[in-house]
């Protein structure tokens, strides 16, 4: 059996309980209240909505500008992510006390698998409402709290309603009594492509992808088409692993700019501090990459992207620098930049990949100097050492990422 | 008790293998008034980590602000900071 435990409203819900803790006169969770970024910065979108404001219209992701709109009233606070980080490992911490098998899908998500510890603990359920109940009593924010055979259906069951509930999905009827008269977009990992080509073939309810014939549905949406028939009907083989023992496939990271770049130099200049934290990432994970691409938005919100296989595996700051700067030269048409991106993929581990003769001669001296760098920046701090590009400059020296790195993303990972 | 959630500054004794023990604390009162407060009797300690921060939450007893006062302080780990926490 597999528990998903999800924070309700999370960043609102640990902003609450902080400010409650602080004497704050009033329960944010009550009032239209919202959490967002800095329009100063351009990062002016909902992060999280309060219930009251959600019932005004207000929506994660949407606009400030949007938001007060619809809800004139609507208090904005920042976000804390020192503090969203440790509510997530006060909660992580709860959940390690029953299983060492959590899986943190995201920084207010976790899996639990329940197989292992049955005995001790008893039934699923009734160990799904003690869990709810301590983190309500000790760490102040209320939960939802899915039981199902599988990780699918414990996350839709997590979702159905909300806040501070358990729900079950364990049996076939349940599925179909709970499940199956919701909007086909509920359903996990049905997103607005899907939903508008479900729509075409009249299906509009879960229930119906659930009924309808995979075969149908892999001809119409390829193999997504199987994946969504199979969720829909509690199929999930997908097993509930500790993110510690899974290894990162690409990385990515991008930055919206302060304000609009117009030059080369200075693209060029955002372009290393993303490299300088992407390839930090990268050896922190004792992976190589011979897949380097880069993202761009334009003021206009038009997004292009370009990438490069290498002959070769590098996890060199200069070298994956040099390489961006090259495919930003042959995709960049001089619009105004919104926002820079870099990501990196094909990876191999470190120690086990095919050497080229060219690399001999410099290998040795590239990975000390990034060995060193990284462990200056490991025990003073990310920017005691960083290019003299950045000296005398408003820019940070290392860009992208959430908290300057120091968050958790969806999938569990630091960014 | 309300919830004042106020900075002080605490004479306290750190003991091997023991919670601090909060003994005086410097009390600034509604009209900027300092005020030294005594701690005359701790009467429960326990453990707190509401929004994940974890805290040790004393209940104590003293006579200030001219009157025999229930009220709670507050040892916020991570920041190695007092708070008086309710009155």
């Amino acid at each position: 059996m597999i528990l998903h435990v999800d924070a309700n409203s999370a960043y609102l819900g640990w902003t609450a309980a902080a400010l409650l803790e602080k004497g704050y006169p009033v329960d944010l969770r009550k009032i239209p209240a919202v959490i967002a970024g800095d329009p100063a910065d351009r990062h002016g979108i909902i992060l999280a909505a309060s219930i009251p404001a959600k019932e005004r219209g207000v929506h994660t992701a949407c606009s400030l500008y949007e938001a007060f709109r619809l809800c004139p009233n609507l208090q904005v606070f920042p976000p804390d992510y020192d503090l969203f980080l440790s509510c997530s490992e006060a909660m992580y911490r709860i959940l390690l006390e029953y299983t060492p098998l959590v899986q943190r899908y995201s920084i207010d998500e976790c899996f639990l698998d329940y197989g292992g510890c049955r005995r001790r603990f008893g039934d699923p359920v009734e160990t799904a409402f003690s869990i709810k109940e301590r983190i309500k009593a000790e760490l102040g924010f209320t939960v939802n709290v899915g039981v199902g055979p599988n990780k699918v259906t414990a996350k839709m069951a997590g979702e159905l309603k909300k806040p501070d509930r358990v729900h079950t999905l364990i049996t076939k009827e349940e599925l179909k009594q709970k499940l199956w008269p919701l909007p086909a977009g509920k359903l996990f990992m049905a997103g607005k492509a899907s939903v508008r080509k479900l729509e075409k073939i009249n299906i509009t309810t879960i229930g119906q992808i659930a009924c309808a014939d995979p075969a149908f549905l892999r001809q119409r949406l390829n193999f997504h088409g199987m994946l969504l028939w199979s969720y829909a009907n509690g199929i999930d083989y997908d097993r509930v692993v500790p993110m510690e023992r899974i290894e990162q496939k690409g990385f990515s990271n991008s930055m919206t700019l302060p304000c609009d770049v117009e030059d080369a130099e200075t693209a060029k200049a955002y372009i290393l501090s993303l490299t300088e934290r992407i390839a930090g990432r990268l050896r922190r994970q004792g992976s190589k990459a011979s897949l380097i691409g880069i993202t761009l938005k334009t003021g206009a919100f038009f997004h292009y992207s370009h990438q490069l296989k290498l002959p070769f595996y590098t996890d060199d700051t200069t070298t994956i620098y040099r390489y961006a700067v090259k495919l930003f030269g042959e995709c960049w048409r001089g619009e105004p930049l919104r926002q820079i991106g870099v990501h990196l993929g094909d990876l191999a581990a470190k120690d086990a990949y095919q050497l080229s003769f060219d690399e001999l001669s410099h290998l040795q001296s590239d990975e000390a100097l990034n060995t060193a760098v990284d462990r200056i920046r490991e025990r003073f701090g990310q920017r005691a050492i960083y290019r003299g590009t950045f000296v005398n400059t408003q820019m940070k020296p290392l860009e992208g990422g959430v908290n300057d790195g120091n968050y958790m993303m969806m999938g569990g990972y630091k960014q | 008790m309300k919830i004042v959630a106020r900075p002080i500054d605490v004479v306290a004794s750190f003991c091997t293998g023991k919670k601090p023990v909060p003994r005086k604390f410097r009390f600034y009162g509604p009209q900027g008034e300092r005020d030294e407060v005594r701690v005359d009797k701790i009467l429960q300690i326990e453990e707190s980590r509401i929004a994940g921060i974890e805290a040790i939450v004393y209940t104590c007893q003293s006579a200030f602000l001219g009157e025999e006062r229930l009220y709670q302080l507050k040892y916020i780990v991570a920041r190695c900071s007092w708070e008086l926490y309710k009155v």
